[in-house]
């Protein structure tokens, strides 16, 4: 009964062909459009990640407790220690590969007799660039603070003008230490740091070697931030609890979600204007379908009528519209998505080079798509299919035999 | 004006047995009688033609004697069975193996060829028979119907002729009881016509198969052993059964 049902809605969505052809490409192009935007998004989106992460946060971070919660990030009150003893006990975390501590701290920066406010970064110029190599694209001329010595440091060109100097000039850094007393210590501009292209705090800004940053502020072995790095970061989640089984209540851990939440913002907001577009589209090829199977019960109305009159019933009737349907879907929705995956596999393949004015390095995106996606569209292609014509099947099921049957 | 009783003694009881059957169709705010009380039996084997005057309502009267179409009231037993008061799709079972129809219009489906069209109704039924004895059944039947070398064309590449051909095939297929054919001549040409109603007549005497037919064609009259008038709506002479058939 089935098979047989199969033969004759494959034979009448071949016999139709214009109409089918037509109803079909909607389907196509609209799972074409949407496994191929995915693709484009998903890679865009493990880009943005990863340029945050390796190029700003690290996977994980560990701070003193309340840090998070803390009105300014640069309080010297709330300090992770960093001496090895402290650091062993992260590396011995299984999967953590790097272990890096910095310093975020305020201070005036003066050269040329003018001085100007800064956000300054202490980093560790060796484990740095193991838990952020990214860190390195960002330094558009001159050096790195590893190249440049103790009292290295990179400042961004909003910074470096508004004081006047040059790479290679001196500037001074004046702060207060942990305890309120002034401190002031020289610093070398080597290097300059790049518009990177992403959100930033605050655009005068500038790099400076941990060392330094704890003599000025007289907190040796101590930072206010540790990041770590782990090879996948979308596990970064099940390192949390043994992070903090390793380093003890007294500091808490957080990941990369925490810390940039706005990369979560920005991913769900991207997903919800695919999911639209998708919804439209695949509203469109729907409404096709219920057009098409709608047209195709009227057409065949004494077709219907002859099955009933043979004793096909109505739950066949049904069924042999929504099968047809349901391949219409189907197979738009196989050959929408296998072009759709074939841009996906070839530019994942290839690559796409974005370069947006300002910025230092190109984004190299590859475009990826899971087959749970692709599965998922299929099944909301086939679905929506069938549900659109469930009118219009429902109807041609509950005509009667002889009202069918003297149809034109 | 009734044939109140059986034409000749059968001791089996009657196929079809039509009691008051009444039919009117509502057209707007007026009712159109279609059949206005006609009383009817079938018995088995028989080869019955309707006749009677376009409008006079021999359709309304097959398609309720093929459960296509209810009574608005009267009774109607098939096989010993009350059926006039039973749904469409309660009666699908009955209209699969009880009943085959042909149409005027030969009703084909158009995106199967003959054989796939011929086993179509076997195909539909919850218990199937193997494939192979029912291929076998249908080559013989189409055989039988002279569609041999067509088994694999589409309807749209036959003729008239050859289309009630395989409507005559499909109605067999299932072994019906009873076999319908509202004005299966009237789409073909005489010479076409006069071999339908010889093959239908061979079916008829060869597998025993009861049949009612309908036409307005009186030159179709001659190959009837039983004819029965209706105009109007009423059956006005059910009996020059012509010493009814002879088995
Ligand atoms: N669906 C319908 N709606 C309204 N009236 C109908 C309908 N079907 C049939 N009738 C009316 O019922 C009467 C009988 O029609 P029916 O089709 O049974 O006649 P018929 O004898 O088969 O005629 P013909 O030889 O032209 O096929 C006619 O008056 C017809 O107009
Ligand atoms: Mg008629």
């Amino acid at each position: 009964m089935l098979p047989s049902l199969v033969r004759i809605a494959v034979r009448n969505v071949t016999r139709n062909r214009r109409r089918s052809v037509i109803t079909f490409s909607a389907i196509f192009l609209a799972l074409g459009v949407m496994v191929g935007i995915r693709g484009f998004l998903n890679g865009m989106q493990a880009t943005l990640r990863e340029s945050i992460i390796l190029g700003q946060t690290g996977a994980l971070q560990i701070h003193r407790k309340g840090f998070m919660k803390a009105v300014t990030t640069s309080s010297l009150d709330l300090l992770v220690p960093t001496d090895e003893a402290f650091l062993q006990k992260i590396r011995g975390v299984p999967g953590i590969q790097a272990v890096t501590a910095r310093i975020a701290f305020g201070g005036m920066v003066n050269a040329n007799d003018t001085s100007a406010v800064a956000m300054l970064s202490a980093i560790d110029p060796k484990n740095e660039i193991l838990v952020c190599p990214r860190r390195l694209d960002m330094i558009s001329s001159g050096k790195t603070l590893a190249e440049g010595g103790s009292s290295a440091a990179i400042l961004t060109p909003e910074l470096a003008d508004s004081l006047g100097v040059h790479v290679g000039k001196q500037a001074t850094i004046l702060t207060n230490d942990r305890d309120g007393v002034m401190n002031a210590l020289d610093i070398d501009y080597v290097g300059v740091y790049g518009q990177p292209g992403l959100p930033m705090p605050d655009k005068k800004f500038g790099f400076v070697p941990l060392a330094f940053a704890q003599d000025l502020l007289r907190i040796p072995n101590m930072a206010s931030e540790i990041a770590v790095r782990i090879e996948r970061f979308d596990e970064a989640e099940t390192f949390k609890p043994r992070l903090q089984a390793a380093v003890g209540p007294e500091y808490e851990v957080v990941t990369w979600h925490d810390v940039a939440s706005f990369i979560d913002d920005a991913i769900a907001a991207q997903n919800a204007t695919l999911n639209l577009i998708g919804a439209i589209f695949l509203f469109v090829a729907l409404l096709g379908i219920a057009n098409t199977m709608l047209m195709s019960v009227l057409e065949r109305t004494r077709e219907i009528g002859t099955m009933m009159s043979v004793g096909v019933r109505r739950r066949q009737i049904l069924s042999l519209f929504l099968l047809e349907a349901g391949i219409l879907g189907l197979l738009g929705g196989i050959l929408g998505a296998a072009a759709g995956s074939a841009f996906v596999f070839y530019y994942g393949y290839k690559g796409i080079v974005l370069k947006f004015p300002g910025m230092l390095a190109p984004l190299h995106i590859y475009p990826t798509v899971t087959v749970g996606y692709i599965l998922f569209v299929l099944g909301l292609a086939a679905g929506g299919a069938v549900l659109s014509a469930l009118w219009p099947a429902v109807r041609a099921s509950q005509m009667r035999p002889v009202e069918a049957l003297a149809a034109v | 004006m009734t044939s109140s009783a059986p034409t000749h003694a059968s001791d089996s009881q009657p196929l079809v047995v039509l009691r008051s059957i009444v039919k009117s169709y509502q057209l707007g705010k007026t009712l159109v009688p279609a059949l206005q009380g006609v009383d009817l039996e079938l018995h088995r084997g028989e080869f019955t033609v309707v006749m009677g005057p376009s409008g006079s309502g021999k359709s309304t009267l097959l398609n309720i004697i093929g459960c296509l179409d209810r009574p608005s009231s009267g009774s109607y037993k098939f096989a010993g069975e009350e059926v006039s008061d039973r749904d469409f799709d309660k009666l699908a079972g009955v209209r699969n193996e009880k009943i085959g129809i042909i149409f005027q219009s030969f009703n084909l489906i158009p995106v199967l060829n003959v054989i796939e069209n011929v086993e179509f109704p076997c195909l539909m039924r919850r218990r199937r028979e193997p494939m192979n004895s029912l291929r076998e059944r249908v080559h013989k039947l189409c055989e039988d119907v002279g569609l041999g070398p067509y088994v694999k064309h589409r309807p749209d590449e036959l003729s008239g002729g050859q289309r009630q051909r395989v409507a005559i095939a499909r109605a067999l297929i299932t072994q019906p009881e009873l076999v319908l054919a509202d004005e299966p001549t009237a789409n073909l040409d005489s010479k076409t016509s006069e071999q339908i109603i010889a093959l239908m007549q061979h079916l008829n005497q060869q597998m025993g198969v009861t049949f009612l037919f309908s036409t307005h064609d009186p030159r179709v009259m001659q190959h009837a052993k039983r004819v029965v008038y209706i105009a109007d709506g009423k059956i006005v002479d059910a009996n020059p059964v012509a010493a009814a058939s002879g088995h």
